[in-house]
């Protein structure tokens, strides 16, 4: 089932640049989307509700029997996916509304590049073998790249070389680190995790602490964690909202999820504390780089660039810490992928009425679009950690996983370093809804409507995190335990 | 003849750092594409018949000859000669680069002491034409030059995949696919579109997007 997931996004996505003047475009988006997310939930069921039915559906995933060892589905590759399946709808969604205001012109070959930027992380989530996994992530970049410079301006244009040079530097040292997996499997070197795991203890310890450094340096630069994060404020920035949300919400869990599966392995192999230490720090340093940034960035996709950096930054905190603190870290990914997303889309649907990214030029957004207003800022609330929205439990579990930790003095400088980014970028946001000013673009050009599809896929993933917020029980609370417990 | 190869590669490196001219660069990247081959050829017997055609080709082929041409006729369309100014002293990058040769020897004979490992050299080699490789990158001003530096990282890569090629010839088949693909892709689709936003190629140039 995998694979024909994958290979039916390759096939809609050749449809869709084959077909003339995009007209395939919207359709091979939406049908992508569909298959996506009902593959996604029959996984994340089979995963979080034992039974017969789901362990049908199991073994459905991983056939036919020629590529089932190159599947993995677990709680952790089944929750991603899901999370990355809804983020995915969401901006396909936008995606068409998008490409039907912008007219046809490169509606093909956008769609297609899009598909295959979902496929490649769809393939990345769901491999057992790390080098499948790190193909998947390179194809990726050459994806996105096409995406980031959709636009064609000088600034994405400067956007695209930044993403493609740095990430394939990333990309490299990731290999790197494959290659010295390797040396520490040898004399029966093997790169299939469930391999790897049943055969932790015999890994060459020295090798594979070198494999974890260049693996940090390696996917953590695909993952924007700092201080290797220089493409992703530009990349994040000039790209169109919905590359902006699959970017932010989906790709950066993606290139995680390999840091995660070695992280485990050198648990596995006793040398865990070592690894835990080094993501938890890098974790930190992004949190720090963000605060630094908030409160002098005048560019709202900018800032919601650096939110993403310091959000990963709490994922990588999280897993790093360990017991809640991976339970924090689970909640905190999905929390983090949708209220972005729907950041990001809203960020779109702003830019389209104010021709602008700069916070203090865009004033009174909400007596000009009270509905964009009121999805900015519900979004905003959720990302800032405030209850009922499920980034308020993950920062809470974070926050006491430092003390389960013992390392309780680390608590109040994460909690000043979140207050100092809720600050910059509450004061930029809600200046942008409620702040008077002279509003020269809307007498330059009148507003004109955009359509439920600039506002809808927001709506969804707002009413899904407060939903998540609510009540995590059921299902759902067994898919994030399954998720946790693979940290 | 594989000792003298490697030595032979840590010098490109060196020999990278010493200069400023832009062509220099580009003869060093072929002259590391050609010292690979030969490298590949010394290993002949351990490998398949199959894959050693494939990284012959992929070595005497693609580095040695079609990525350096390639980066040479967009070196010469575009009258980029030097990365610095010929007046700027030479002596503190190539002594950093003797450092980071040495830096690499000494990790590659650490972890032949901590086992696993029977050519310290060959670890050595590829670890010091990685980092200073990265060097190049990072303190470089020219894109031409960063590109360059990025080439010769992914030679260095290549280097370390041949290592364990005897026992999974799918990673340094995959080395080869990164290689090819965003080789290709930076040089010829980004960096000719790069080129066309005016300009001299500086990085400088690239700062429209900051904070």
């Amino acid at each position: 089932m995998v694979a024909a997931v994958v290979i039916s996004m390759l096939l809609l996505a050749v449809v869709a640049l084959a077909a003339p003047r995009g007209k395939a475009a919207a359709p091979c988006l939406a049908a992508s989307a569909t298959i996506v997310l009902s593959a996604a939930l029959a996984l994340a069921y089979a995963v979080a509700a034992p039974s017969e039915s789901a362990s049908r559906i199991a073994s459905m995933a991983a056939s036919p029997a020629g590529v089932a060892r190159y599947v993995r589905l677990d709680g952790l590759s089944a929750y991603l996916f899901l999370v990355m399946a809804v983020v995915n709808a969401c901006a396909s969604l936008y995606a068409i509304g998008y490409l039907r205001r912008r007219g046809p012109e490169r509606a093909g070959p956008f769609a297609a590049a899009f598909l295959a930027f979902d496929a490649s992380m769809a393939g990345a989530l769901l491999s057992n073998h790390l080098a499948l996994t790190w193909v998947f992530l390179e194809a990726t970049t050459l994806a996105g790249a096409y995406l980031v410079s959709f636009e064609r301006e000088r600034g994405s244009l400067e956007a695209t070389w930044k993403y493609l040079f740095i990430c394939s530097i990333g990309v490299s040292l990731a290999f790197v680190s494959l290659i010295l997996l390797t040396l520490a499997g040898k004399p029966c070197p093997s790169l299939f995790l469930d391999e790897l795991y049943a055969n932790a203890s015999a890994l060459d310890p020295f090798w594979l602490k070198m494999a974890l450094a260049f693996a940090v340096a390696g996917f953590g630069t695909k993952a924007g964690l700092a201080p290797m994060h220089a493409w992703l404020p530009d990349a994040h920035s000039e790209a169109p909202a919905p590359v902006s949300a699959v970017l932010s919400g989906a790709l950066l869990n993606a290139a995680l999820l390999p840091l995660f599966r070695i992280l485990k392995l050198t648990e596995l192999a006793g040398i865990g504390r070592y690894a835990r230490i080094l993501l938890a720090a890098t974790g930190f340093l992004s949190v720090l780089v963000c605060a630094a940034f908030a409160l002098r960035v005048r560019n709202y996709k900018r800032l919601l660039a650096y939110s993403s950096v310091e959000n990963i930054g709490i994922v990588a905190i999280g897993a790093g810490l360990g017991g809640i603190g991976a339970l924090a870290a689970m909640l905190h990914a999905a929390a983090h992928s949708f209220s972005k997303a729907s950041l990001f889309l809203t960020a779109g649907t702003i830019h389209e009425r104010y021709h602008t990214k700069k916070s203090d030029e865009v004033r009174a957004l909400g007596s000009r679009d009270p509905l964009a207003a009121s999805l900015w800022v519900a979004s905003f609330v959720a990302i800032s950690g405030m209850p009922p929205f499920p980034s308020f439990l993950s920062k809470f579990l974070t926050v006491k996983s430092f003390f389960d930790a013992g390392r309780w003095w680390l608590a109040p400088i994460f909690l000043v370093l979140l207050v100092a980014i809720l600050a910059g970028m509450g004061r930029a946001f809600l200046g942008m809804v409620y702040a008077r000013g002279n509003d020269a673009s809307r007498e330059a050009s009148p507003d004109r409507a955009l359509g439920p599809l600039a506002y809808a896929p927001q709506l969804i993933l707002l009413a899904l995190l407060l939903a998540f917020g609510l009540g995590v029980s059921g299902p759902v609370q067994a898919l994030v335990e399954a998720a946790a417990s693979c940290l | 003849l594989t000792d003298v190869v490697l030595i032979a590669l840590g010098t490109t490196m060196i020999f990278v750092a010493a200069t400023s001219r832009v062509e220099g660069y580009v003869k060093a990247l072929a002259a590391q594409g050609l010292l690979l081959f030969l490298l590949v050829l010394s290993r002949a017997r351990e490998l398949e018949p199959a894959n050693l055609a494939f990284l012959a080709v992929e070595t005497l082929g693609v580095k040695a000859i079609a990525v350096p041409l390639l980066l040479m006729k967009t070196v010469r369309r575009h009258e980029i000669s030097r990365d610095s100014s010929p007046a700027e002293p030479v002596f503190w990058p190539t002594a950093a680069s003797c450092a980071i040769l040495v830096a690499g020897l000494a990790v590659g004979a650490w972890a032949a002491r901590s086992g696993g490992v029977e050519n310290a050299l060959y670890f050595g080699a590829s670890f010091a034409m990685i980092l200073a490789s990265l060097a190049v990158i990072v303190t470089r001003r020219k894109i031409i030059t960063q590109v360059l530096g990025y080439m010769m990282m992914e030679n260095g890569v290549f280097l370390l995949s041949t290592a364990v090629a005897a026992e999974m010839p799918l990673i340094v088949d995959l080395g080869v696919l990164l290689d090819v693909f965003v080789g290709i892709y930076v040089i010829a689709a980004f960096f000719n579109k790069i080129q066309a936003l005016g300009g001299e190629g500086d990085i400088d140039e690239l700062s429209s997007l900051k904070d």
